[in-house]
């Protein structure tokens, strides 16, 4: 057997110390990680539990509005139009509202289970935006909010189409555009920004609300978050409209940012390239023939 | 040299999940992210996923996005479809280094495969096959009808296949870990 000098063990023990202390470094980040991990997870149960409650509250009373509008309609009297006029106002409201929601539900449940696809097409964007605003300037009319409108697209010669996903667009869209005249002081502006080029579409919508703080910013983005949890809270919906925003954008390979501070307001900026590269998505190969699997390369 | 013959194919998105009872071609594209191929012999069922990050931190939606979730989903799925468990076998791909990082913490294309093997041996469904890490990535097609996987890598030069895939991987990826 080899004789080893002292210096060698020396160094030996050293060398296996400071692996040792390496590895327990790392064990001790791997456990902070795994405290944080618990904690969020124990938030993410609660504020589920708290959705399920909020769900009674935010479907079937809607629903319950509905029914009981529509049936007073029934048999109110048939010339009182400005009566009429009232109470379909009251159901557009409701009913909107609750699509919208319904909406958001799906899409959540859909990407919860991986079933979310894209479906790229030429899209006109300035239609999809102009649409967005029209469905929601009933809402922004009775807080006497205004919405302008900034289209550039002069890098895309003049042109409003570009390449994505229609549906999912819109939905992001609507959340965002929706969010801000929500947060909006009444009387005040929604200031919509939009850039296309080519290669990819930018949209940013700023609003002169209450704004986000620091802390709040990072949950935003969360299920079933909302800044006010109250169940009391004048804000409606369920707090999934910006996660499905946020995974719609990475869907389509964008992404999804926010800059606020409280008092000054809220933008909400979003990023998407122009999609090209899923079409090529069959087994064929650029020239037409089938790919040809060497003996290794088949599992 | 050996090509299977065409049938109705699909492509998985980064963040999918699909299965079928039916034979069906289906493509995606991996990079550091993994996709766990289950496939039942006996009633010739098969499911993929494709996650990118290993485990889900409460944020955001419980999507498949998140290893842990993609795998539990799958197996669910395929059971749901008739999958008997004790038939299952596995096929794992994907989890390349693409972003090179001295941090071990980040390499998440390493930590996307270790995932993938605790929880397929924790859940007792054997891998019969392996292509994962390296530094290159992947473009793979999954017959749910055999359970045939076909692979193929994708060239450095060939960036452009790769850049849908990993260029929301290095954003979204880098960013949720360092958060």
């Amino acid at each position: 057997m080899n004789e080893f000098t002292d210096k060698e063990i020396l160094d030996e023990l050293e060398k296996r110390f400071s692996k040792k202390e390496k590895a327990m470094k790392e064990l001790h980040e791997l456990t902070l990680q795994l405290t944080e991990l618990n904690r969020q997870l124990e938030r993410s149960e609660s504020v589920k539990g708290h959705f399920l409650s909020n769900i009674r509250n935010e479907i079937i009373n809607p629903f319950s509005a509905i029914i009981g509008l529509s049936g007073s309609l029934m048999t109110s009297d048939k010339d009182d139009v400005s009566h009429y006029r009232k109470v379909m106002t009251l159901i557009y409201s409701e009913a909107f509202h609750l699509n919208f929601q319904l909406r958001n539900i799906f899409a959540a449940a859909e990407i919860e289970a991986g079933d979310a696809m894209l479906k790229i097409d030429k899209v006109d964007v300035k239609s999809v935006i102009d649409n967005t605003i029209d469905s929601l300037k009933f809402f922004a009319d009775k807080k006497r909010i205004t919405i302008e409108q900034h289209f550039n697209y002069e890098d895309n010669n003049g042109d409003f189409s570009f390449f994505t996903d229609q549906d999912k667009l819109q939905l992001i869209l609507s959340n965002i555009i929706s969010n801000a005249v929500q947060f909006s002081y009444d009387n005040s502006r929604v200031v919509i920004n939009t850039l296309l080029t080519p290669e990819m579409l930018k949209v940013s919508v700023k609003d002169s609300g209450i704004g986000i703080s620091h802390e709040n910013q990072k949950i935003i983005f969360d299920r079933f978050s909302k800044v006010d949890g109250s169940i009391n809270t004048l804000n409606k919906g369920h707090g999934l409209g910006l996660s499905v925003s946020k995974d719609y954008t990475e869907l389509l390979n964008g992404s999804i940012s926010l800059s606020s501070n409280p008092a000054e307001g809220s933008e909400f900026e979003m990023l998407i390239p122009s999609v090209t590269g899923y079409e090529n998505n069959n087994t064929l190969a650029t020239d037409g023939n089938s790919f040809f699997f060497e003996s290794n390369e088949i599992f | 040299m050996w090509s299977e013959k065409q049938e109705s194919s699909h492509y998985l998105y980064p963040a999918g999940l699909f299965a079928s009872r039916e034979p069906v071609a289906v493509t995606t594209v991996l990079g550091s992210c993994v996709s766990v191929c289950l496939y039942d012999p006996v009633l010739k069922i098969g499911g993929i996923n494709h996650y990118m990050l290993p485990l889900w931190n409460g944020q955001g939606l419980a999507s498949p996005k998140y290893g842990n979730i993609a795998i539990d989903k799958l197996i669910e799925r395929m059971l749901l479809l008739g999958a008997c468990k004790s038939n299952l076998i596995a096929k794992v791909f994907g989890g390349a280094e693409i972003i090179q990082t001295k941090i071990k913490q980040f390499n998440i294309g390493e930590r996307n495969i270790l995932l993938a093997q605790e929880m397929l041996s924790h859940e007792r469904i054997p891998i019969t096959n392996m292509s994962v890490g390296d530094y290159q990535g992947r473009r793979i097609i999954f017959y749910t009808g055999t359970g045939t996987v076909m692979q193929k890598i994708i060239k450095k030069t060939d960036l452009s296949e790769l850049a849908t895939c990993n260029l929301k991987e290095k954003t979204i990826g880098a960013i949720n870990q360092i958060k």
